[in-house]
């Protein structure tokens, strides 16, 4: 199938890929631009692995198709970081022991980033509900929600 | 170890650093099983049975084969002949011979320059079936009348007579199970149903391989272990195994399924065919579901004798489980664990590994104890309601100690369940106040624990800096707890420890991470390997300081003399040692090898709270409680964490997790929509007590903690919903039809 | 050195119905010989993998191993883990 010319911005730099339109942004990110930081664990939008921010919205960037992503401003894991140090979540995961595999902590921690960014407050329910999407096998989400809970107490604190 | 040096405070066991590979793992660096690629790599696609159990008449894959971008199409014709046994059942099941015998089973594989190609290729090939009747149920599988689903499928161990289905029989006992039940005030039995489950790892299995015509080849993969992935995939090749070098990826989940081959010979034999390129193989999560080992179903009857005042005196279970179409379930091991937690003055086991048109079953955390537990856990709480006697106490009372000879022969050495018992009782937990349609579950759990064959290395760097080298991928924080055991042998700090997981060229054989045994093996011979080299250290000191090796000793990262005779000479630290490497002799490296004993026997004991809501008969968790004995909580944090975890998949084993079969034996809920796994939303806080009763054949005392708290949610939920609303479910998940009819008729579900 | 092997009763059906049995043998290798030259319906149960329990400690069997005195040994099915 003829491939489509995409300009995007990926984590503040400009990007530009070919795709087979029938690709999803998961595709596209891992496969043409090397990012393999967000993960497919469904393909169906039910776990939350490949969790990005598409234009300030949370995604599941399994049911984005590439072609979309035209002109669009996405953020992935691999921007997470500043130049010096982690995110505080990252860095209050690590802390805390909230990953085991650490194969669905790139979406847990987009997904988790985009509620801070809206709540610097949620309550523990808020936390889970919001997080509901996002599959965890290996934690049983106890540390996962701690370590969260701390962070928005953190941000509060210094705020 | 001396024993009395195990209850000494030890410098960095038990405390919580940062995991080493924690940035990688945060940041999205992390390489997993599909996050690779090579130049001139293709894709793989795998076809698949539709059929649940099906005659294959023919394959023709012409028209596949012309497509633009076809490279290479294999199926059964592709792989040797002449195999026997265990490798056979390997070979059937990584793609189907005459028979399809489940849904999903693999019939043919294509490589091509897309994964679309590849994919487009698949649907093109043409298959004729002859559709066979087929059988799903455990109990239906050994009816006179069921479908015959292998001729020659049982082992030496099945009596004549059998159900053809019945792959292998086991028997075992002690005293006198009639004048047992004699002696008893109360005698009751009961029939349980478990319904499969899946490991439901998030990581997809996944491989890149890459196999020349003169048999060399490597691969890269998720894996639990991966030189049994080059056993199984040398095997079902005829491929020598030093020729195949089997890279880990970092690993995504496993708990059991990464234990053994799906996709990776198929990628081998792709890989060969297309004439050396690279192939990878990533499988979407419907073939997750359909393909790869869930755990067995499981039908189970249970008889159990007790006093008026809470002694049991005898106790028999027959347990039935279906492990798919090649056998292999973990009855065995179900039976082993049935009655581990008590002195039972007399103990029958029978049980039967049987055949059905399902997946292979694969290993799936504590293998059979989950099942185990919830038979007898929930008669256990049956009896103790039907008396009413306090369901820890009579725990307490028939709880097994050191010495005490287990339900299946040998005695246990050192263990913790009487104080597991205790630690839950005491936990605030256990006395909260519950409301209306609330209740409280108690259940107790065991899992044996596993050593296991197990390589390393331990080098030093010319810094005085440690590489440690282990053949056991880290799936929960296990380079973390290596890394502390070797800081304290050392007594060095733990962030001058690196823990590297090799390939398989760079070890001797290491069996997988499985039965809870990295920590507790590759610690253990981390620990002899480190020792190696601390002995060489203090040989080279010793010759510098022109003494006896046996007058210097190690303390704290330094060679010290020993003692007046020795000499007066000032310590020399390990950095200094190894700056001096080149000049003393050169590299400075220790290695262990061995099939690790010295296993310690885990329990734990759980505490769920629950509320039903009886309209419509949904299953809230209000609190959990874990309590297990650790031995010794190398690092506390991932102790936690595998407590917790191992909770949160029995929660939902008991609550929602199952295999939904249509009428045509094929899978209907292969998503995890359909397949629904705890989400966040779903739960409370788990809470934990690590006890710690060390294990005395380990120097650092560990037991392994990573199985045995997934098999007493089963039944502490069960427990707790009859606690709640009289409902007494004896058929799992507790799904909300299920739960409201057992409200409405007093049906068990069975 | 004189063992007592125990062996689960699934297995009696080919060792004449005894589920204990005393045997005179110095090594692992040497007790697995013995049994499967006395009861060769056994031989199927060692080919299909076992683990052992020598004086109460469960492993992976090592022929080589010697076994003291007395010593208290059972067969069982090898250990499957997830």
């Amino acid at each position: 199938m003829t491939k489509i010319h995409v300009k995007t911005n990926i984590n503040g730099d400009k990007v530009e890929f070919l795709t087979d339109p029938r690709e999803t942004l998961l595709d596209c990110l891992r496969n043409h631009i090397g990012l393999t930081g967000s993960k497919e664990g469904c393909g169906t939008g039910d776990c939350g692995a490949c969790s990005c921010i598409f234009d300030g919205n949370l995604v599941s960037s399994c049911l984005v198709l590439g072609v979309e992503a035209e002109g669009k401003s996405i953020e992935t894991i691999e921007g997470m970081a500043g130049e010096k140090e982690l995110h505080p979540l990252q860095k209050k995961f690590i802390e805390m022991a909230a990953l085991q595999c650490g194969f669905c902590t790139p979406g847990i921690l987009i997904a988790a980033k985009a509620l801070l960014d809206r709540n610097n407050d949620p309550t523990e329910s808020e936390v889970r509900y919001w997080l509901a999407g996002n599959l965890c096998r290996c934690t049983g989400y106890d540390k996962i929600i701690k370590a969260v809970m701390e962070t928005a107490k953190d941000i509060r604190e210094t705020a | 170890m001396a024993k009395d040096e195990l209850a000494k405070d030890f410098k960095y066991i038990g405390t919580r650093p940062n995991r080493p590979d924690g940035y990688d793992k945060v940041t999205g660096r992390a390489k997993y099983g599909a996050d690779v690629a090579a130049v001139g790599m293709l894709h793989g696609a795998v076809l698949r049975s539709p059929y649940a159990h099906a005659r294959i008449t023919s394959i023709n894959f012409e028209k596949a084969s012309k497509l633009d971008g076809v490279k290479a199409i294999i199926t059964r014709d592709d792989f040797p002949v002449g195999i026997d046994g265990d490798t056979l059942n390997l070979l059937e099941n990584t793609i189907a011979g005459e028979f399809a015998y489940y849904d999903g089973h693999a019939i043919a594989a294509v490589a091509a320059t897309t994964v679309h190609i590849a994919k487009e290729a698949i649907n093109e090939i043409e298959v004729e079936y002859e559709v066979l009747p087929h059988v799903i149920d455990v109990d239906e599988a050994i009816k006179p009348d069921a479908p015959v689903i292998k001729n020659n499928a049982r082992d030496f161990s099945v009596p004549e007579g059998s159900s053809p289905n019945v792959a292998s029989y086991i028997e075992f006992g002690t005293g006198d199970i009639d004048g047992g039940f004699d002696k008893a005030d109360l005698v009751k039995s009961g029939r349980f149903k478990t319904e499969a489950a899946h490991q439901g790892y998030i990581e997809p299995h996944a491989c890149m391989a890459q196999l020349d015509h003169d048999g060399q080849g490597e691969m890269w993969v998720c894996t639990q272990g991966h030189w049994y992935i080059r056993q199984m995939c040398a095997s079902v090749l005829g491929l020598e195994a030093s020729k195949l070098c089997v890279t880990p990826s970092e690993i995504g989940g496993g708990f059991g399924g990464k234990t053994t081959i799906f996709i990776e010979p198929l990628a081998l034999a792709l890989s060969k065919k297309s004439g050396g390129r690279p192939v990878k193989i990533v499988m979407s999560r419907a073939e997750v579901l359909r393909a790869t080992g869930p755990t067995a179903s499981a039908s189970m009857d249970v008889k159990i004798g007790i006093t008026k005042d809470g002694y049991l005196t005898s106790g028999s279970v027959e347990f039935r489980m279906q492990g798919g179409a090649f056998g292999g379930s973990p009855v065995s091991e179900a039976l082993q664990c049935a009655f581990a937690p008590y002195n039972m003055p007399a103990a029958h086991h029978i049980g039967y590994d049987i055949l059905a048109n399902r997946p292979r079953a694969a290993a799936y955390r504590a293998p059979g104890s989950p099942m185990a537990a919830f038979a007898v856990e929930s008669l256990i709480d049956e009896i103790c309601t039907d008396l009413n006697l306090d369901p820890i106490d009579v725990r307490l009372k028939n709880a097994v100690k050191e010495g005490d000879k287990s339900s299946y022969g040998p005695k246990f050495k050192k263990i913790g369940l009487i104080e597991t018992l205790e630690a839950a009782k005491d936990h605030p937990n256990y006395s909260i106040s519950l409301g209306d349609n609330q209740g409280r579950g108690v259940a107790a759990g065991y899992w044996m624990n596993h050593g296991g064959e197990t390589s390393v290395s331990v080098s030093l760097a010319e810094d005085g800096s440690v590489n440690v080298t282990v053949g056991t991928p880290d799936i929960g924080g296990s380079r973390a707890s290596i890394a502390l055991m070797t800081a304290e042998t050392y007594g060095i700090p733990y962030d001058s420890v690196r823990v590297n997981i090799a390939e398989t060229g760079a070890l001797g054989f290491n069996e997988p991470t499985h039965g809870s045994r990295a920590t507790l093996a590759s610690g253990k011979a981390v620990y002899e390997a480190a020792n190696q080299t601390i002995s060489e250290m203090c040989q080279r000191v010793a010759r510098k300081w022109q003494i006896d090796p046996d007058a210097v000793f190690w303390e704290n990262g330094y060679a010290k003399p020993a003692g007046a005779n020795a000499g007066d000479f000032s310590p020399i630290s390990i950095k200094q040692i190894a700056s001096e490497m080149d000049q003393t002799g050169g590299p400075i490296a220790g290695h262990h090898e061995a099939s690790i004993r010295g296993v310690g026997h885990s329990f734990g004991v759980h505490i769920a709270d629950v509320e039903v809501d009886p309209e419509t008969g949904r299953i809230t968790v209000l609190r959990y409680l874990v309590a297990q004995d650790a031995g010794r909580a190398i690092h506390p944090s991932y102790v936690e964490g595998q407590f917790q975890g191992g909770a949160v998949q029995g929660i939902g084993w008991a609550l929602n997790e199952e295999y939904v079969y249509g009428a045509d034996g094929c899978l209907q809920n292969a998503a995890f929509l359909d397949y629904r796994v705890p989400v966040a939303s779903d739960l409370p806080n788990i809470d934990t007590i690590i006890v710690e009763v060390p294990n005395p054949d380990h120097p650092f005392g560990v037991r392994g903690v990573g199985e045995t708290g997934i098999a007493p949610p089963l039944p502490a939920l069960a427990n707790a919903v009859n606690a709640a609303v009289g409902a007494r479910l004896r058929s799992l998940p507790m799904s909300p039809g299920k739960v409201l009819k057992t409200i409405k008729t007093g049906e068990d579900g069975c | 050195m004189a063992v007592k092997v125990h062996l689960w009763e699934s297995l009696a059906r080919f060792t004449d119905n005894k589920t204990e049995l005393t045997i005179d043998a110095d090594t692992v290798d040497e007790l697995i010989y013995i049994l499967s030259c006395d009861y060769p319906g056994l031989i199927e149960f060692f080919k299909s993998g076992f683990s052992i329990a020598i004086n109460d400690e469960i492993s992976n069997p090592d022929f080589n191993d010697l076994l003291p005195e007395n010593a208290e040994i059972f067969l069982l099915q090898k250990l499957k883990g997830g």
